[in-house]
């Protein structure tokens, strides 16, 4: 028996995070593709049926607790727990769980959950994808399968998309774990090591997806190589080797348990194959690339559009034309040796010329306080800490004046989707998966459960506005926001990047209308600009920031003029970011509008419209007949669009699943 | 290496990078290396001999993978590339490719060992993969039968000499042979044919190719055996579940060093093959008398003949021949390899996608080949598949298995590449903005394919067998007995009418001519007496004298058909082909036929349409125009005009020259023994060709074309179909 000097010295809430060895599952190919996809699709069957008659139990059963007194409810649920640890997957022991998390609800926040919002519960805890309506109250139902979860005791995870949302949802959220016997925390920016370990230690932990995936990277770099059971007891073993030992002590996870995604389809699907990257300076030297993407970005300025080069915007690339080839070999003479062929020093060079003229600031990153900061394209926000790759970073830091940062050399990478299968249940919530069910099912084996509204949506959606050129549709959007206006009614417009948001802003502002404007770049005032969103005469113009997330509640003279008017200035390359900017009209049954501005100049149509049918538009006098041929050539653009990023989310990860498992035990 | 088109990006740089970068691996000490090829083209292949498994890389790859021995870090081998190699190094992407496949493969000893599960997830991987094959993409299924490694190696002491110069000399002596025995008795090959695929015969052919087959593969295995390698299996595959077809895994020679080497492993099938089938010819052609040792030595020769020229030796179909082409003229992986080249040209310069990137191809010539390779396998492969499945369908006793077989067929080989082009063509990112050119040149070509293939008529006609006959043809019959005493022509002889033919001799005939000569003279002597006597002796007497007067000419008349006419101007046929002076002596019965003389200044053809296309030819619209091509005949074909047509099929062959037995294309009906019955019911058509080239003789053989309007190829094969399916339907 060993005695207490050779106790462990890592402490027990370790050992779940060393026992799971994070096995991948291999990348499918071939035939077994649609092997997988077929049993996949009779899989999702089973799992999407919903079950009336058990929600029905689940409500009398909270209701029989309203008249308990606090201590008595207190007791009840300590009881639930215990007949919940012991019989996870016992169907009445969830039931009478779920009953006792609807009547905490209902006293912490004095709302009943709806019967709809427990469909979606019971779903998540089957390991499912819940689409629940926009507006709908994702935050409480998600505290039934959480609270589930954390009675476990191995910790559950609430994840987000921003930490702006984790913080709210946790406050919304607080009490009614509290009556449960739940801890919960939240992380969030610059916290130091041991809150956050603290907050993991919580039972349950909200988060923006990006905390938890840096601090599980920056754990690894502190743990063994390995970190496996095994090794861990090698090194009790071997006493020499206490220096090591310390790792326990500074990690500050304790092992990827429950994971509930808080708009999956974002995190789950669009993030999916996005890589955190953590960079140091140790990682620099086996970059090899810096030096040369430096050289490349200061080199780019010296070439000029049509006569050096060329650009495609449809494809997104540069190409150089020959005089520019031999400007190029000329100037190679005098650089390092890497660029004497003219296969890689064209390469780096026509990345860094595609990332001055491809990259637009106000669209797709934004400079504040003299740091290049890239813009989310689904979901409008600016993501600090995050770099492109392989150069572009730098030419664009270049473009803008800026000192030309050196490129951290990786030295822990994961991709989302990489991470989120390393738990060992996940369920997930969002407002727009259907779109998606496929692509959640291949990766994360999540099948997509369709919940109906609780109320009849009866916000209108009138066919889309067409129009030939971007100005023509800028200048009628003015004059519907001044007629929506006139009559009172809160207006969102919603634009794709904040160079438009700004120019409407100005345009309204010429016509007399202060609209508030919320983008990226004004993200500090995003609270207050929502809160009023909604009241009366209010007109707010937001990038796709004002999508996810955002509750714009109605007060009661803007629903009496008709409920709030989302305007969009364009379509989207996905669809679910219409809807989500959409589904911010029109919630819980209040009455309200959605229709969409759209021109041929638009960049959805420039990128992916078939050119015919583009052609057939021109032809057509502005202000379409019908709603079939006002949207045709939107669908099929957005269809081709989804199609392509989809596309290339599956290469990616194809690549990565491949790499990641031949070079699983190289670590890292 | 040949540039086809200018690449517009490389991948120098990997975000993956730093995972390798600092690592120090190494080749691991098992993994075997062989370098291929020659000066210009130089490949490397890496062998796991544990799992059996190959990786191909190019000569800078291999040159990168050298510099890694386990000190040197991945990040300070690529510099060293980069400095040494310029241009030509691998990229980042590539390497990082590179290593991980390898330690994929298990192939990397690095400074940490292999993990465990990663060698049982590559054993796992290599079963599973083993296993995969066996079922062999849905249409066929192989079973492996027995190891003959134990075998081979205690045989290599045979077979090393086998695969010798000697051998060589001794396999072309046997080959020389068995040629010469074909060559001397030409004649018997085709008589014997019809006997040895008969039905009942089936059985034995079936076993002898399975036993052929085998031998084959055996001599894959004996070659792998002889020249220093492995061979571990030999099994059955079932193609399309159903035919045996014996194979050999001789996969052990991919690394052998020397090209010569691998085409000989590739060949040593054939070798065996031929060998045994010129053995047999020798034997066939030493045993004359019909007999089991005659009909099987026939069946190998015939068996291995074909599966040699069609499948084995034909490099379009990836069998013996194929390897043998691909290791000739150093490509390895030439079907997957045209392919992407294929591929990549459509994309390149017929949708003007220019970011693909050119599959390497290192000269003229290789470009070239794998060209016409890949223009040329496709259609041959689905001919072939065609042909399977039409013969299939045409006999009812397999007409299930052809309906699944071209189903399947249908499916793998016509519907899934349709649907998997048209997804390409709807929603490949590659052909973002290019889509427009990509569909339009798409549908140009489909639109000329159907103005092809349904819109512009094409020259449609229906073929018969018939033979030249005369119109006409007098039958020479005695009208008298007698012995043929003098032949006055010989078959085949022209003669005119009234020329005599024959002579025969009746000393009855004569001497009551004679006879009544003499009564005629006394009755004129008895008619003179009278006319003074009296008037009633007077009549008495000229009745008598009128009687023998008839009796007289009767007796003339008689002794004058002894010499046997022509009736009409022609040419002597004797029926049975037997020639006239063998009647000389013979005693011939009045009203026998000796002789025909035929018609020939007036010939028809006479020819035997099928039942298929009769109503094709004559019910819908008559044919435009008769053209033949006669049998002996020099020159060009020959006009004609239909005469008339029999109102009712019959099955009669009407000359046995016309049978499959004598050469012709009508099947005789197998059950008939004097095969005079033929299979297909037959409607006789009768035409008058424009002129008869000089020389031929009555009973050529005539090959008729009826040519019918012109008509696009779509409606004629739908006409086929349908003719089929109804037949199908009626029986």
């Amino acid at each position: 028996m060993p005695d207490a000097a050779h106790r462990p010295s890592v402490d027990r809430r370790l050992w779940s995070f060393l026992a799971a060895p994070g096995e991948r599952r291999e990348p499918l190919r071939g035939a077994d593709v649609f092997g997988a996809r077929a049993s996949g699709f009779a899989a999702r069957a089973r799992a999407r049926r919903l079950d009336p008659a058990r929600v029905e139990r689940i409500l009398s059963l909270g209701a029989a607790l309203r008249d308990h007194s606090a201590a008595a409810f207190a007791s009840h649920v300590e009881g639930v727990r215990e007949l919940a640890v012991l019989r996870h997957d016992d169907v009445d022991a969830v039931d009478r769980a779920f009953a006792a998390g609807f009547e905490a609800v209902r006293r912490a926040t004095a709302l009943s959950l709806h019967p709809v919002q427990v469909h979606a519960a019971l779903a998540m805890s089957r390991g499912c994808c819940a689409e629940l309506a926009t507006g709908e109250g994702k935050t409480i139902t998600a505290i039934l399968p959480a609270a589930l979860d954390a009675w476990q005791g191995r910790g559950v995870h609430v994840l987000t998309v921003n930490d702006y949302l984790a913080q709210r949802d946790a406050e919304t959220t607080k009490e009614a774990y509290r009556l449960l016997g739940v801890r919960v925390g939240v992380l969030s920016d610059g916290m130091p090591p041991p809150e956050r370990r603290a907050a993991y230690n919580a039972d349950v932990t909200y988060a923006a997806d990006k905390q938890v995936i840096f601090d599980y990277l920056r754990d690894r770099l502190v743990s063994p190589l390995a970190p496996r059971l095994a090794g861990l007891l090698l090194s009790e073993l071997a006493p020499e080797a206490k220096e090591k030992d310390r790792w326990g002590e500074r990690v500050v996870q304790r092992g990827l348990y429950s994971a509930i995604v808080d708009e999956a389809d974002s995190i789950l699907v669009d993030e999916a194959v996005t890589p955190a990257i953590i960079s140091s300076a140790k990682g620099q030297a086996e970059a090899g690339g810096a030096e040369h993407f430096r050289l490349a970005a200061m080199l780019a300025d010296r070439f000029e559009e049509g006569r050096d080069y060329t650009i495609d915007h449809v494809q997104r690339r540069v190409r150089l034309t020959p005089v520019g080839r031999a400007a190029l070999a000329t100037m190679a003479a005098h650089l390092p040796a890497f660029w004497a062929g003219p296969r890689r020093s064209e390469e780096l060079l026509t990345t860094a010329i595609g990332a001055r003229v491809l990259y637009m600031r106000g669209r797709d990153y934004l400079v504040r306080d003299g740091e290049v900061l890239i813009v989310d394209r689904s979901t409008g926000r600016a993501l600090p800490g995050r770099q492109w790759q392989l150069g572009i970073h730098q030419a664009v830091e270049a473009k803008e004046g800026l000192p030309v940062s050196a490129d951290s050399g990786p030295v822990a990478r994961i991709s989302y989707r990489g991470f989120i299968q390393r738990y060992r249940r996940v369920s997930g919530m969002t407002g727009t998966a259907a779109e998606v069910a496929h692509e959640l099912w291949e990766a994360y084996q999540l099948p997509v459960v369709r919940v109906p509204t609780h109320k009849p949506v009866v916000r209108e959606e009138p066919p889309d506005q067409v129009f030939h050129t971007r100005q023509e549709k800028l200048e009628a959007l003015a004059v519907r926001v001044e007629q929506e206006h006139a009559r009172e009614r809160p207006v969102l417009v919603g634009a794709w990047d904040i160079a438009t948001s700004e120019q409407i802003a100005a345009m309204l502002a010429a016509r007399g209308i202060q609209a508030s404007v919320l983008n990226a770049s004004r993200e500090a005032d995003e609270a207050a600009i929502v809160a009023r969103a909604g009241e009366a005469g209010a007109v707010t113009v937001a990038t796709n920031m004002a999508g996810r997330g955002t509750d714009i509640r109605l007060s009661p003279e803007a629903r009496e003029a008709g409920g709030l008017v989302v305007l969009a200035t364009e379509r989207h390359d996905e669809r679910r970011v219409d809807r989500q900017l959409f589904g911010r009209a029109g919630r819980q049954g209040d009455p309200g509008m959605a229709q969409a501005y759209v021109s041929l100049e638009d960049r959805l149509i420039q990128r992916h419209g078939p050119r015919v049918l583009v052609w057939l538009y021109r032809l057509v006098p502005p202000g379409a007949p019908s709603r079939l041929c006002a949207s045709l050539l939107w669908r099929v653009a957005q269809h081709l669009a989804s199609a392509r990023w989809r596309t290339i989310r599956a290469e990616v990860a194809k690549a990565d699943d491949w790499f990641e498992m031949a070079m699983h035990n190289v670590a890292r | 290496m040949l540039t086809l088109f200018r690449e517009d990006a490389a991948h120098s740089f990997s975000d993956l990078w730093y995972r390798v970068g600092a690592t120090r691996p190494a080749l691991a000490t098992h993994a075997v290396v062989t370098r291929q090829g020659r000066d210009d083209r130089v490949s490397y292949v890496v062998e796991d001999p544990a799992a059996g498994q190959f990786y191909r890389l190019t000569e800078a790859a291999y040159y990168f993978l050298g510099m890694l021995d386990g000190r040197r870090s991945v990040d300070d081998a690529w510099q060293a590339c980069n400095v040494q190699l310029g241009d030509d190094a691998p990229t980042q992407r590539e390497c990082v490719d590179l290593l991980a496949k390898l330690q994929l493969f298990g192939l990397l000893a690095g400074d940490q060992p292999l993990s465990p599960d990663m060698v049982e997830r590559r054993r796992r991987e290599a079963v599973k993969k083993r296993r995969k094959k066996r079922l062999g993409m849905g249409m066929s299924l192989t079973i492996p039968v027995v190891n003959p490694e134990p075998f081979l190696v205690r045989a290599e002491y045979l077979l090393r000499p086998i695969f010798s110069r000697w051998g060589l000399v001794a396999y072309l002596a046997v080959l020389v042979m068995g040629l010469y025995a074909l060559a001397t008795h030409w004649r018997d090959l085709g008589t014997q044919l019809n006997q040895v695929i008969a039905p009942s015969n089936l059985w034995l052919l079936g076993l002898v190719f399975v036993l052929l087959r085998a031998w084959h593969e055996l001599g894959h295995a004996a070659a792998v055996k002889a020249l220093g390698g492995r061979c571990t299996e030999i099994g059955l595959m079932l193609i399309a579940f159903v035919f045996p077809f014996p194979y050999c895994d001789a996969s052990d020679s991919w690394r052998f060093p020397r090209a010569r080497d691998r085409i000989i492993v590739a060949s040593g099938g054939m070798l065996f093959e031929t060998f045994v089938a010129a053995i047999a010819a020798v034997v066939w052609a030493a045993t004359p008398e019909p007999g089991p040792v005659r009909t099987v030595c026939y069946s190998v020769m015939l068996l291995s003949g074909l599966t040699t020229i069609l499948f084995n030796i034909n490099p379009l179909l990836r069998y013996d021949g194929y390897y043998i082409l691909a290791d000739m003229a150093g490509i390895p992986n030439m079907w997957q390899r045209s392919r992407d080249l294929l591929t990549f040209l459509t994309e390149r310069l017929a949708f003007g996608v220019r970011d693909t990137k050119a599959p390497p191809v290192w000269s003229r010539s290789e470009f070239s080949l794998l060209l016409a390779y890949g223009l040329a396998s496709t259609p041959y492969r689905l001919f072939v598949m065609v042909a399977i499945v039409s013969i299939l369908l045409s006999r009812d006793e397999y007409l299930g298995l052809g309906v699944l077989v071209g189903a399947v067929a249908l499916v793998m080989w016509v519907l899934y590449p349709i649907g998997k082009g048209a997804a390409h063509l709807i929603l490949s990112p590659k052909l973002t903005g290019r889509r427009a050119r990509a569909m339009g040149v798409t549908a140009l070509v489909l639109l000329a394919l159907i103005v092809l293939l349904g819109v512009m008529p094409a020259p449609a006609s229906s073929v018969a067998t018939g033979t030249l006959e005369p119109r006409r043809e007098s039958p020479v019959r005695s009208e008298v007995d007698g012995f043929v005493a003098q032949v006055h022509a010989r078959a085949g002889q022209r003669v005119e009418a009234g020329e005599i033919l024959l002579t025969l001799a009746n000393p009855d005939l004569e001497a009551s001519l004679r006879a009544s000569e003499s009564d005629l003279a006394a009755s004129e002597v008895a008619l003179d007496a009278a006319l003074a006597i009296s008037p009633s002796e007077l009549l008495l007497a000229r009745t008598r004298h009128a009687a023998t007067l008839s009796q007289v000419e009767l007796a003339r008349a008689q002794v004058a058909a002894l010499k046997i006419r022509a009736v009409i101007p022609g040419v002597v046929v004797i029926p049975g082909g037997a020639r006239l002076d063998d009647a000389l002596g013979m005693y011939l019965r009045a009203g026998e036929l000796i002789a025909l003389v035929a018609g020939v200044d007036d010939m028809v053809v006479r020819a035997s349409i099928d039942d298929h296309d009769q109503p094709h030819v004559f019910r819908e619209g008559s044919p435009v125009g008769v053209r033949m091509r006669l049998r002996g005949a020099a020159g060009d074909e020959v006009g004609g005009w239909i005469d008339r047509m029999a109102p009712a099929a019959s099955r009669e062959i009407r000359r046995s020259s016309l049978s499959t037995d004598a050469g012709g294309e009508l099947t005789p009906d197998p059950t008939d023994p004097k095969r005079g019955t033929s299979l297909r019911p037959l409607f006789l058509v009768e035409i008058t060709p424009e002129f008869v080239p000089a020389g031929l003789q009555p009973g050529a053989r005539a090959r008729v074309k009826f040519v019918m309007p012109a008509e696009p190829l779509l409606s004629q094969w739908w006409r086929r179909l349908s003719q089929y399916l109804t037949e199908r339907v009626r029986r």
